[in-house]
């Protein structure tokens, strides 16, 4: 891509790196060495652990450790209750991904907007929810939800006469499980924030100047020139919508307990382990759930993350 | 600006990191503590200069000065890691799973006895105290798996139904109800009387606290919930069906907070407390200690209260009251276990039960009639322990035989059902029909 004559390239990934002798590459592997090793201890040792524990059958009420072949995946994957986390979890997959990505850039775009100390004291309210735990954004959502008339939800639209009735929103089929994403779209926007506005900022300014000169209004600017260029960030901030929505378990704890309509596969894999004490099954659904985040993960930086250089 | 690559294996890396953490663990051989060198119930100086640990809730801590007298008496000193009740059970599941005692003493709810049975992770206690102790220990049959004792119940919680009375004589009511009939008949009074929009505070949403009040029921009918094989014996007694009749009338005729279906058991509570409901279907005994002067957040302080056996069925309002307590234990992988064991006998003393009843803290009910006996000496808590000494012979465990390995999931079914049945989305013959085969399925699926 050209924008009056400056060179502003987006490209795929590479096809493969160069090949370099043992030697030349000895300094980067002693560099990376302490990095592998914690990675081999929090990643490989408990990935290859759930592997071994999803063939056996595994039950802490027992000393059964024998091979089970695939019988646990099937009895997981033919399980209605694993199939609904797996549908409610593609609830809250696009309502956190799509909260997160449009608020995110908004947020941002409007950050960009404002100037010096204001800019500053506006990015710190913003970043506050990102430091609320999980458990505690529950709390203070659930007073929002509230079934009762105590709830603010429902004190609010009922003295505005918009609803009749007190309404139990979060056990509302569909409605429900939207609204706990929404919460977590409140946790999860302000590193969304932060990761789009590094991005914009990133932009040379020349480049803006330049689309203006040439006519572009601000809206052909955005999506002609900012969101080809902020694709990495896109990128990295929906992975990060996604493996929020795929571990949610804190705040639906916190609002309605174990409820199986409301629990996400992370959920379900806990109910599995630690209260049917199947480990066996534990296993195989967190193999399962990893499965599915490594390919949305990959379908993300394949689709969407391209280098840019400028 | 060059945006690199990098981030991608981090980031795959990372989520099977979420993914595969949670239930990842080891398996050590579990390690043996010596046999009880002491004489089974003594107190005394046998393990002199030993630290246990204890994994307990906030209301089985006793204050500092409280174990003093525990570390004087036998030498032996407690560190207390008090932790939320809800994240006890986990963390005793993720140690014992590695093999490694959660601590040398821990919490043990009515609900885990089977599990923890099965998997072998408790030490019988016959060995180590008296039977006098166990046997004197209200509840205390709940609490043993295949014949052996393997907790010491420190908690009396059952469960009654508290009525306000001062609400029900505005209605021109002067007695509690004793069926299921004539307690809908009386919520529609209040109701219609203007007392209060919501008479029966009943927790509908998915949770074990929502089975509660419906064993509740069963078993003050008469009936039972599971028969002593684990069979559904709420659907061939007649009682399951009913008392999802019940449920669903009460919901229906408006008695019932529509939000219930999203209430837990402490917001039930908070709504009997704080006057806008005039009963908890399903109370523990306590609540009555509400009407007393300086009670936070209540606002029934002078009211007359009532905590008595829950209604029955037309046929039948004489049966059981629930119990739901709790006890403490030793892990069979504690290498501390004849000093666990003493610290059993110290806090089961009626000294300590008093004491811990007292404690606001705490405030448990003791587990003796001798702490009983003691705590009735105060006239501030007589009505209170005057109601428990009346019940006390009508309770039972909620499953006679203690509750299956699968319980906890059939009693998330078991809630579940109920909201259906409550919001009219199936019929209570049908939510009969489809829980008891539930039931069999879960039952056979455990095997």
């Amino acid at each position: 891509m050209s924008v009056n004559g400056r060179s502003v390239t987006t490209r795929g990934p590479r096809p493969g790196s160069r090949v370099r002798g043992w030697r030349t590459d000895r300094l980067g592997w002693l560099l990376i060495a302490p990095a592998a090793v914690v990675i081999g201890a929090l990643v490989l040792y408990p990935t290859v652990t759930s592997l071994i524990g999803s063939l056996q059958h595994y039950s802490l009420l027992n000393q059964d450790r024998s091979f089970a072949g695939i019988d646990n995946y099937a009895r997981v994957l033919a399980d209605p209750a694993f199939q609904r986390s797996i549908a409610t979890t593609g609830i809250y997959f696009v309502v956190i991904s799509i909260g997160v990505l449009v608020i995110g850039i908004g947020i941002a775009l409007w950050l960009q907007t404002l100037k010096g100390r204001l800019r500053t004291l506006a990015l710190g309210v913003v970043i506050i929810p990102w430091a609320v735990p999980g458990t505690v954004s529950g709390l203070l959502w659930s007073f929002i939800f509230t079934p009762t008339g105590a709830g603010l939800l429902n004190s609010t639209m009922s003295s505005l006469h918009l609803i009749d009735a007190t309404k139990a929103w979060l056990n509302m089929p569909t409605l429900g499980p939207a609204l706990i994403a929404l919460t977590v779209v409140w946790g999860g926007t302000p590193l969304g924030v932060v990761i789009f506005l590094a991005a914009l900022e990133s932009i040379p300014h020349d480049i803006r100047d330049q689309s203006l000169i040439d006519g572009a209004g601000p809206a052909r600017y955005f999506w002609s020139i900012s969101v080809p260029l902020i694709r990495p960030a896109i990128a990295i901030v929906l992975l990060n919508a996604a493996t929020l929505a795929i571990g949610l378990f804190d705040q639906i704890y916190v609002l309605v307990g174990l409820d199986p309509s409301k629990i996400t596969i992370s959920g379900s894999m806990y109910l599995y382990a630690f209260r049917d004490f199947n480990f066996g099954l534990g296993y195989a659904a967190a193999v399962i759930t990893t499965v599915i985040t490594t390919l949305i993960a990959v379908a993300y930086l394949k689709g969407l993350y391209r280098e840019v250089e400028y | 600006m060059k945006h690199t690559r990098g981030p991608r294996l981090t980031a795959v890396a990372l989520s099977a990191v979420l993914a595969t953490t949670l239930v990842a663990c080891s398996s050590p051989s579990p390690a043996a503590g010596p046999a009880n060198q002491s004489t089974p119930g003594a107190i005394d100086k046998t393990y002199a200069g030993t630290t246990i640990s204890l994994l307990v809730p906030s209301w089985a801590t006793f204050k500092p000065a409280i174990l003093d007298d525990f570390t004087q008496r036998t030498g032996i000193t407690v560190k207390v890691q008090t932790v939320a009740f809800d994240a006890i059970h986990d963390k005793i599941v993720t140690a014992e799973a590695s093999g490694q005692a959660p601590a040398d003493v821990i919490e043990l709810d009515w609900t885990w006895v089977s599990q923890f049975g099965a998997a072998g992770w408790l030490e019988p206690l016959g060995s180590y105290l008296t039977a006098d102790q166990i046997q004197g220990a209200a509840g205390s049959s709940s609490f043993s798996y295949q014949g052996k004792q393997i907790g010491l119940p420190y908690s009396l919680d059952f469960r009654g139904t508290a009525y306000n009375m001062t609400m029900f004589k505005k209605a021109g009511i002067s007695k509690p109800p004793t069926t299921w009939a004539e307690l809908l008949t009386d919520a529609k009074a209040l109701k219609a009387a203007g007392v209060c929009d919501f008479p029966i505070g009943v927790p509908l949403s998915i949770s074990e606290n929502t089975a509660t009040p419906w064993y509740t029921l069963i078993r003050a009918a008469g009936g039972d919930v599971l028969d002593t094989q684990g069979q559904p014996a709420f659907a061939t007694n007649g009682l399951g069906e009913r008392s999802f009749q019940f449920i669903r009338d009460m919901y229906a005729s408006g008695v019932i907070d529509p939000g219930a279906i999203g209430l837990s058991v402490e917001q039930v509570s908070q709504a009997f407390i704080g006057g806008t409901s005039a009963v908890m279907l399903s109370a523990y005994p306590s609540v009555v200690n509400a009407n007393k002067p300086n009670q936070a957040g209540s606002n029934i302080v002078g009211n007359e209260l009532q905590f008595v056996h829950a209604p029955g069925d037309k046929d039948n309002t004489t049966g059981a009251s629930i119990a739901l307590e709790e006890a403490l234990a030793i892990p069979a992988a504690s290498t501390h276990k004849g000093a666990a064991a003493m610290y059993l006998s110290w806090q089961n003393e009626t000294a300590q039960k008093v004491a811990a009843y007292n404690d606001p803290d705490q405030g448990v009910l003791p587990t003796t009639q001798a702490a009983l006996q003691e705590l009735s000496k105060n006239p501030d808590n007589s009505a209170l322990v005057g109601s428990v000494l009346t019940l006390f012979p009508t309770i039972e465990p909620v499953i006679p035989g203690g509750p299956p390995t699968w319980y906890t999931k059939f009693s998330a079914e078991v809630a579940a059902t109920i909201q259906s049945v409550a919001l009219g989305q199936v019929s209570p013959a049908n939510a009969v029909a489809a829980l008891a085969e539930k039931t069999k399925q879960i039952a056979n699926q455990a095997k």
